[in-house]
């Protein structure tokens, strides 16, 4: 051969060798670029549902609040995707496509079938990558396509609102309702269900969960606002936290939306120190007056305990006139009798003013803007039941020396002292014939530190007992607002206490320390002697708001979190 | 076989050397274009990856795991595996700027609020609602390597450079918003550093009042696919949900 005619032929074989191998290197860069794309559009595609599921607390009506996911479902997937991300076009989202994960109409947000409560929002999404290699082989572009499915749970709440007396100290009153209005502002109206109970030294059921909520309680959103409930809320009085746990947990337990995310949001600047009681153990037989008291019974001729009374059921007197009715939900009637509310001073007041108690008034209220703590229990019955009683002798408000005992669980069964992990300790006890009662003798020093650990046993026992629930187990969430003593909470003498920071972690059964306050106002649940967490029950939220100017953003937290937690 | 047929064709004078520069030619083309193709098909392997990793880290973090605490950045430093995602030594509680370590990874996950007119009317009498109708962080936490380089530019978060001071409230709600150790910012209705300036660019319509964005965002650089004075590029991804 010759030679000059063979040199070249290296560098054409590489030509033509270049022929097949630049595609197929270029194949790999488009295919890498197809799964790049593919990747980015599925992570889109998930942002955007379960944004849209969130999205179904917006709007004032079911159309208005589908309309409303579906728009944000495509607000989020441009967020994510971009026009012309990677240089794709045709890219066409759509939640409402039809098809196989959408219901028979070919909505793409519809309930499940199985459960009514809970909603999905399905959405499929295409686009057209271009290639660069494959081309060559007539391949100009490749249709990608994704899809992607996100559900949201209803959701119940019931609010637990504090009007004690302390909310007046820092005018924090009409801050809360703003806050609360707001809340209810962010939960999908027609759908959602939020009910709320207002309590001072006693409570007052304002709604049960309702899905016109906006319109009873009040609302306040970017498509208005409207005056409910809410708005009349005026504060006074004490702090009877357990009660008013209980009588929103029962509204819960009534509905029983076992598919839907159940949720108690308590809100309070205080302590504890009220319960509802009952001094007849009907187990016994006996009631916890003590011998000396001059209280009478119901029998015709009204006898003391020291002669012979308070012997039967038949004869107790109607210290509390009607009862209360639970409308046979999760806790039993409380009946008519001996029953009624005892308050205790915080601590910081019986530092300064001695101990403290105001016994047995009426722990139903029958509104929302009065306390009932100078509304003693005969006062509404035709027979003078409580006289001859310590506590009612021309309003001597600090007498308890008609009990010798008081029983060991409240009227909603929450326990004064549990046998796990109480939150005050044990409290001390005696015994009366068969049972076993809380000791209400001795100095009312004595009597009050017993009772003051007592009342704070019950209040996180009543939040156990509503998480622990098998039926239906409650997230709690939970404020506690500082700042509210008078006049300082950092100074004495003062008319009351701020929150127990550790009761409220333990309530919500938050396991963390304060995320929302630099410098933190408390430490993780892990570090504190008396703090429990329960990893295995709902994991809830504590907020500490140090001063009313802060409940606003502490609400809107609280529902962002209850939202997240909803999907 | 022929007599005398040679079994190796000798060179002749003029073809001396030419299919070694012929082939010196070529492969030059060729390594280039494979090293080219290797470091844009290592880069689009990463950015699946780290797409899938960004979509990770938020799906986790919606469903409320707190990247404030070294556990959960252990996890995302899981995820991330193959990334270098360094965040030091083991620490107890929380840290919302974790991001003084080295490795070739930067993570930022944020949670943004619009603030609209009814928050505004919430608030108490004499407050200023100074982020009214603006984004506003209500938490911002970052860890891994904040000094990142791709392609010889230190990296920055697309939602904007927010005012945060750390870990110290010295300056909080004047030059910085206040925000504490485990990235919760809590002026974010009134701190007007707080506010997030890119936010919007975002989103083709406004959010709605109190809505919320969660946001992680990833930066990954590839040093190892540097070619002399060729950086190796990285990858950046964003993610809404």
């Amino acid at each position: 051969m010759n030679g000059c005619k063979q040199r070249g032929v290296s560098l054409m074989v590489g030509i033509v060798s270049l022929l097949f191998l630049i595609p197929l290197m270029g194949l790999s860069i488009d295919v890498g670029f197809i799964y790049a794309v593919d990747s980015r559009l599925q992570a889109a595609m998930d942002g955007s549902t379960l944004a849209a599921a969130r999205a179904l607390s917006i709007g004032e009506t079911t159309t208005a609040q589908q309309t409303s996911a579906q728009n944000n479902a495509v607000n989020w997937f441009y967020a994510n995707f971009p026009s012309n991300y990677f240089g794709t076009h045709n890219t066409v989202y759509d939640v409402n496509q039809g098809g196989s994960g959408q219901d028979a109409a070919g909505n793409g947000v519809y309930d499940d079938p199985s459960n009514p409560h809970l909603q999905h929002v399905t959405a499929t999404a295409t686009t057209v990558v271009n290639t660069f290699f494959m081309r060559w082989f007539g391949v100009n572009n490749i249709t990608v396509s994704s899809k992607s499915d996100a559900t949201r749970r209803d959701v119940v709440v019931m609010m637990v609102l504090d009007r004690s007396g302390s909310m007046n100290t820092s005018s924090a009153c009409p801050d809360l309702i703003a806050a609360a209005k707001l809340f209810t502002g962010q939960f999908a109206a027609g759908r959602d269900y939020i009910g709320a109970v207002s309590f001072s030294d006693g409570a007052y059921l304002h709604s049960a969960p309702t899905t016109s909520f906006q319109t009873v309680l009040g609302y306040t959103n970017d498509s208005g606002h409207a005056s409910g409930q809410l708005d009349n809320i005026v504060c006074n009085g004490g702090t009877g936290t357990p009660q008013a746990l209980a009588i929103a947990y029962d509204q819960l337990y009534k509905l029983n939306l076992t598919g839907a995310l159940n949720v108690i949001l308590l809100e309070t600047d205080g302590l504890p120190n009220t319960l509802t009681l009952n001094w007849w153990d009907s187990a016994n037989s006996v009631a916890g007056i003590a011998s000396a008291s001059g209280c009478k019974d119901a029998s015709t001729s009204r006898k003391t305990k020291n002669n012979g009374g308070f012997g039967s059921s038949s004869v107790l007197p109607a210290w509390d006139n009607s009862g209360h009715t639970m409308s046979s939900s999760y806790y039993s009637n409380v009946p008519a009798g001996i029953v009624g509310a005892l308050y205790s001073g915080d601590p910081a007041q019986e530092a300064f003013s001695s101990e403290y108690f105001i016994a047995m008034f009426d722990p139903w209220q029958s509104n929302y803007t009065t306390s009932n703590n100078s509304s003693y229990e005969d006062s509404s019955t035709t027979s003078n039941a409580t006289s001859g009683c310590a506590f009612n002798s021309g309003g001597v408000e600090n007498n308890i020396s008609d009990f010798a005992w008081a029983p060991l669980t409240d009227v909603y069964g929450n326990q004064l002292n549990p046998s796990t992990n109480p939150f005050a300790g044990s409290v001390t006890t005696v015994t009366s014939g068969s049972g076993t009662y809380l000791s209400l003798a001795g100095s009312n020093s004595t009597v009050w530190t017993n009772y003051h650990k007592a009342v704070l046993n019950a209040t996180d026992n009543a939040a156990y007992q509503m998480r622990t629930n098998s039926t239906l187990p409650a997230y709690f969430f939970v404020i506690g607002l500082g700042g509210n003593c008078s006049p300082s909470c950092t100074s004495s003498p003062r008319t009351g206490d701020p929150p127990d920071n550790i009761l409220l972690q333990r309530i919500a059964n938050d396991p963390n320390g304060d995320l929302y306050n630099n410098p933190p106002t408390y430490s993780a649940c892990s570090e504190e002697s008396t703090c429990v967490h329960y990893s295995t029950q709902p994991v809830g939220t504590y907020i500490y708001s140090s001063s009313k100017t802060e409940l606003t953003q502490a609400f809107l937290t609280i529902s962002s979190q209850v939202l997240r937690l909803s999907h | 076989m022929r007599p005398g047929f040679p079994f190796r064709r000798r060179h002749q004078r003029g073809q001396t050397g030419s299919e070694m520069i012929e082939f010196a030619l070529i492969t030059l083309f060729l390594v280039t274009a494979l090293l080219w193709s290797f470091v844009n098909a290592m880069n689009l392997v990463r950015m699946n990856e780290a797409n899938q990793v960004t979509r990770d880290i938020g799906n986790l973090y919606i469903h409320g795991v707190d990247y404030s605490t070294y556990q959960a950045q252990s996890v995302a430093q899981v995820l991330a595996k193959g990334f270098n995602l360094q965040i030091g030594n083991s620490f107890s509680g929380n840290d919302a700027t974790n991001n003084g370590n080295s490795g070739n990874a930067y993570v930022i996950v944020a949670q943004v609020m619009f603030i609209g007119s009814g928050t505004c009317s919430s608030l108490d009498s004499g407050v200023t609602c100074t982020n009214q109708n603006q984004y506003a962080y209500t938490q911002y936490l970052n860890f891994g390597n904040a000094s990142l380089q791709i392609n010889n530019v230190t990296v920055s978060s697309s939602l904007g450079t927010p005012t945060f001071p750390g870990t110290s409230s010295s300056n909080c709600g004047t030059a910085e918003a206040c925000i504490n150790s485990s990235g919760i910012v809590s002026d974010f209705v009134t701190g007007a550093n707080a506010a997030c300036t890119n936010c919007a660019s975002f989103f083709q319509t406004q959010l709605s009042d109190g809505q919320v964005a969660y946001i992680v965002e990833t930066f990954f650089a590839s040093p190892d696919l540097s070619f002399s004075s060729f950086p190796g590029g990285g990858i950046h991804s964003i993610n809404f949900f």
